[in-house]
């Protein structure tokens, strides 16, 4: 345990040292790069044209469907890690419900949480929702 | 390499725990710079073979030294920052994408011995850390100001998250299988552990027994970095450049770093997870040189492949993209898996995991050639954009 | 690591996690917001590893800073003008009490508690005590878990779908399907077949 805590004290290191790299990196610039900062080069880049308006485009709501699918598919996936990890050995030790052939429960609990999720990637599908182009499919 | 078993024993002479992952993240700090000038006049050189031109050739002997001449360009180059831009979201964005690429580096082994530290999780925690990459590609593109970069930003977070399922599945494969031979070596845990992974590969690479999850995996790696043909979010001719449009000087020129390192990365954590590692031809006895050869060697073919793709594939379209991932790789990854599950739970044998994978994949390739043909026959036409009207001759001659 | 290198980090880390929590009720632009929430999130991660309890850490950031964050971060983009500038509102007294309500709450039970050191650790491979207790006591929440992940789904599907009134129509396919006449005139004439280029 002594040794976890160890492990990941090298990756609180590390966000120092990365961060250190890049803001170095920004130091030198400051010293060795010329700075003449003026009105125009404070525009925004839109291709050599003025910039009209500001930025707040209204994103489109199909991202925010799309971050949905990725948060429930990435709980499933937390799921299934830690059972994938254990599952052949728990079925060696007999398993949860008893001894075979009931040891193979271990599995297919598992199959029925993946399939309950496929449902509804299946509605997603089904519902046009995984479709990016706004012209629908007929 | 004597450098490598000097440090590595630093740590047994009583050296402080933070000092030995100092000078060992110290050596990544190297690495990884080194790394990034290298590939990228590589991946220049390599392109121009690809298209039969010679690529740069006038700084250095064959133009070697052209990525230290653009390095040095960037550091005097002017930074600036808009004007309307958020300030604070602005510069802290660099940090949100460069550090955590360089936090992945900790669990990657190089060789049997050599990492920066060896994490249980450790292919979970990789997973884990690149998804707070996708948070500084958002701030990158919101806090610019700019229309191009918020459009870039939220397209390549799109992408990034929709990715890393069917990677995050295929990698859930590799780690059933882990636990399987594991289980057979009488090892108790460790099946989420990069260095067990590859210790387990002794024989046979993970590649044979789940090729899907290879291809899987390498694709997810191409649209996790934004490479080519999956780099629609920092496109030039789409948006503009992307979220780092707004970006020059040495600024934009972190978003590089931590694109190649995040590129090196994934084709490390393939090459240990997929291809075994410092394993064959020699074996892990063949000692400490043999081993890191073996492994870069590994990753450096994986690399020319990658560069390989962008010169054979056109971009993909955002719709197109998207739907792969969801449409294709998605239940594919998951049918994978749970092969993986009812094969392995049965006692199935290491070849029938293998060729189960593989029939998968033949039928992936085999349904993406079928999607292929039928656009091209035309008779699928929704995925193309509304035809404008024609303008026939005589409407030009009339002037109208 | 050293008793100091542990102290460090935990009294960084809690500073990162509260410092964060209270940046996001003073911040008034969301995204600025959001980001300190993240920051907040990675100081808890990193409190889980403090306990030994690395898969919850690695669950911690996947979970929460690469989809409800990035999820949070969609939400606000797709509200037009929210984030920049978010305005006093009425509703921030009751806000107000109720946050206070729930502070207090939490204090009262902080002081209760009768706090002592933990008395096992988590031994061996967390990731697989965790399987192991999904399979063998908690089957039932598990799949139930399930369930609720498709509801979640259908449910938001069902609420952020567009109707298909409202999406744009082309001119051009209305005239393929005959809902509008072909354009009239000499064009009638012309061929107009997709792939001529005259």
């Amino acid at each position: 345990m002594e040794q976890l805590i160890e492990n990941y004290g090298a990756v609180l290191l590390a966000v120092p040292v990365g961060a250190f790299l890049v803001l170095n990196a920004i130091i030198a610039t400051k010293v060795l790069a010329p700075r003449r900062s003026t009105r125009l080069k404070g525009q925004v880049y839109e291709c050599g044209m003025l910039p009209i308006g500001r930025n707040w485009a209204q994103v489109h709501v199909r991202y925010y469907i799309f971050a949905i699918l990725f948060l429930v598919f990435d709980v499933e996936i937390v799921f299934l890690f830690p059972w994938a990890a254990s599952f052949l050995g728990l079925m060696d030790s007999g398993g949860a419900v008893g001894p075979a052939p009931f040891d193979k429960v271990i599995l297919w609990q598992m199959v029925l949480f993946i399939l309950t999720l496929v449902v509804g990637l299946a509605y997603a599908w089904r519902k046009g929702v995984l479709e990016w182009s706004s012209e629908r499919v007929r | 390499m004597p450098d490598a078993i000097v440090l590595s024993e630093f740590a047994g002479i009583g050296m402080p725990d933070w000092v030995d992952a100092l000078i060992r993240l110290v050596f990544i700090v190297a690495l990884m710079t080194l790394n990034t000038l290298a590939l990228i006049y590589l991946e220049r050189k390599v392109l121009a073979r690809f298209q039969a031109r010679v690529g740069p050739t006038r700084t250095g002997p064959v133009g070697i030294l052209q990525s230290a001449a653009d390095a040095l360009k960037l550091l005097t180059k002017e930074d600036v920052r808009p004007h309307s831009a958020d300030r604070w979201v602005f510069e802290l964005a660099v940090f949100f994408v460069f550090v955590p690429v360089f936090l992945m580096f900790i669990p990657i082994p190089f060789t049997e011995t050599w990492f920066i530290r060896d994490l249980e999780l450790g292919f979970l925690y990789v997973f884990a850390v690149l998804g707070l990459n996708i948070v500084g590609v958002i701030m990158a593109g919101w806090g610019s100001d700019n229309k191009y970069a918020l459009l870039g930003g939220i397209r390549a977070a799109a992408q990034a998250i929709s990715y890393e399922l069917p990677m995050l599945l295929a990698a859930a494969g590799v780690v059933m299988i882990a636990a399987g031979h594991l289980l057979d070596a009488g090892l108790v845990g460790g099946a989420l552990n990069l260095n067990t992974i590859v210790d387990q590969q002794r024989t046979t690479p993970y590649i044979l027994l789940q090729p899907l999850g290879f291809v899987i995996f390498m694709i997810g790696a191409l649209a996790e970095m934004h490479r080519p043909p999956f780099d629609m979010p920092v496109a030039e001719s789409e948006v503009v450049g992307g979220y780092f449009v707004e970006y020059s000087g040495i600024r934009w020129s972190m978003f590089f770093l931590a694109e190649y390192t995040g590129l090196f990365l994934m084709v490390m954590l393939g090459s240990t997870v997929f291809l075994g590692g410092w394993n064959f031809p020699f074996g892990a006895d063949a000692g400490l040189g043999w081993q890191i050869v073996l492994t870069l060697a590994k990753a450096s073919a994986m690399i020319f492949v990658l560069f390989w793709l962008r010169a054979m594939f056109p971009r993909l379209r955002i719709d197109q993209l998207m739907a792969f991932s969801w449409k294709v790789l998605l239940p594919f990854a998951l049918l994978q898996v749970l092969a993986n599950g009812i094969i392995l739970a049965y006692g199935g044998p290491d070849w029938v995991v293998g060729l189960v994978s593989l029939a998968l994949l033949v039928s992936l390739v085999a349904l993406i050639y079928v999607l292929v043909r039928a656009k091209a026959g035309g008779d699928s036409i929704h995925l193309e954009p509304a035809r404008p009207r024609l303008v026939t001759s005589t409407e030009v001659a009339s002037g109208d | 690591m050293s008793d100091v290198g542990f102290h460090l980090a935990f009294w960084s880390l809690s500073a990162l996690t509260i410092g964060g929590a209270l940046m996001i009720i003073v911040s008034r632009n969301l995204i600025h917001a959001v980001i300190f929430l993240i920051l907040s999130f990675i100081g808890v991660a990193g409190l889980f590893i403090t306990l030994s309890a690395d898969f919850l850490a690695l669950v911690q950031i996947l979970v929460y800073v690469g989809a409800i964050a990035v999820l949070m971060l969609f939400a606000i983009l797709l509200t037009p003008r929210a984030a920049r500038d978010n305005e006093e509102s009425l509703m921030r007294y009751p806000a107000m009490i109720l946050m206070g309500l729930v502070i207090a709450a939490g204090v009262f039970v902080a002081l209760e508690t009768d706090w002592g050191p933990m008395r096992e650790g988590a031994i061996g491979t967390q990731a697989k005590i965790i399987g192991e207790s999904l399979i063998n006591q908690y089957v039932l929440p598990f799949e139930i878990g399930a369930v609720m992940l498709t509801a979640a789904l259908v449910g938001a599907i069902a609420l952020a779908r567009q109707d298909d009134e409202d999406l744009p129509i082309h001119t051009a396919s209305l005239i393929e399907e005959g809902v509008l006449p072909p354009p009239d005139g000499d064009a009638a004439d012309a061929p107009a077949g997709p792939g001529d280029d005259s």
